[in-house]
C-alpha cells in the first residue's frame, strides 16, 4: 500500500499476497481492510486460487517455465523474458490477459489464438527501472473455454544487496 | 409577550436550520472499492501470487486506511 490517508478523489492500491507453499487444491484468503468511512467502516477483501502441484502443465495448456524470473544474470540486468504456451487440446483456445500488475510489465503475444498442438510466444517487458528492486508480482491469463479457466504465473526479481 | 415567543422561536428555529446545514455540508470520507474478490485460478505450488485492489476516495473528506488485517 503506497498511502494510508487519501485525498477528495485520489486512489491507492491495497496489494495482497499470496503463496502458495503448503497448500494443495482450492483456497481462499481474506483481509478486513478498516477505513474512517462512517458508512462502510470495513470493506472485505478477499482472493481465490486452486494450488496445482504439476505447474507446468495447466490443461489444456503446457507452459515451457513454471515462474518467470527477472533475476540478475552474473550481474546483468533481464529486462525481457519469454514463455512458451503450448495447446495440448483439440480446441483451438483463446488467450486473454486480465491482470498483471499494472505499471511493471508490458505483455505480447505473438498470437492470442492458439490452434491445437501449436504453440505460442508471450513476451514480458519489465515496464519501470527495476534495477534496485526485488518483487514478487504474477500475471494472471484466462482461456475463452465454457468454464473461462484461470490459471496465473508468478514473476519475481531477487536482487542481492552487496 | 406573545410577540417574544413567537421571535424567540423564530430565532430557535433558525439557529436549529443552520445546525442542520453545517452538519450536511461537512465533509464525509467515502471509499469507492471496484473489486473486493479476485480469482487467480490455477497456480503453481510454491509459488507467491500478488494482486492489487484499487480504493478511491469518492467523499468530501479525507479517506484514512486505518488497518489492513487478514483473517
Amino acid at each position: 500500500m503506497q498511502k494510508m490517508e487519501l485525498a477528495v478523489g485520489d486512489s491507492t492500491d491495497i496489494e495482497m499476497i499470496f503463496n502458495s507453499r503448503g497448500y494443495r487444491g482450492k483456497v481462499q484468503k481474506s483481509a478486513n481492510v478498516m477505513l474512517n468511512d462512517t458508512t462502510a467502516g470495513v470493506v472485505r477483501i478477499s482472493l481465490s486460487a486452486e494450488v496445482v502441484e504439476n505447474p507446468d502443465s495447466i490443461f489444456p495448456l503446457v507452459i515451457s517455465t513454471p515462474e518467470i524470473d527477472f533475476s540478475p544474470i552474473k550481474g546483468k540486468m533481464v529486462v525481457e523474458k519469454e514463455v512458451k504456451i503450448k495447446n495440448v487440446s483439440q480446441e483451438e483456445i483463446k488467450l486473454k490477459v486480465v491482470d498483471s500488475s499494472v505499471g511493471f510489465f508490458e505483455i505480447r503475444f505473438s498470437d492470442e489464438r492458439i490452434k491445437p498442438s501449436e504453440e505460442i510466444d508471450l513476451k514480458l517487458r519489465l515496464n519501470r527501472d527495476l534495477k534496485e528492486d526485488s518483487f514478487k508480482k504474477s500475471i494472471t491469463l484466462e482461456l475463452n473455454d465454457k468454464a473461462k479457466t484461470r490459471f496465473s504465473i508468478p514473476v519475481k526479481r531477487e536482487v542481492k544487496m552487496q | 409577550m406573545k410577540s417574544e415567543v413567537s421571535l424567540l422561536c423564530v430565532v430557535v428555529s433558525l439557529v436549529l436550520l443552520l445546525l442542520m446545514v453545517a452538519d450536511a455540508s461537512c465533509g464525509q470520507p467515502k471509499a469507492l472499492m471496484p473489486e473486493t474478490t479476485w480469482d487467480f485460478g490455477k497456480v503453481p505450488q510454491g509459488s507467491v501470487v500478488s494482486h492489487s485492489y484499487q480504493i478511491k476516495n469518492i467523499g468530501t473528506d479525507t479517506l484514512k486506511i486505518i488497518k489492513v488485517k487478514p483473517e
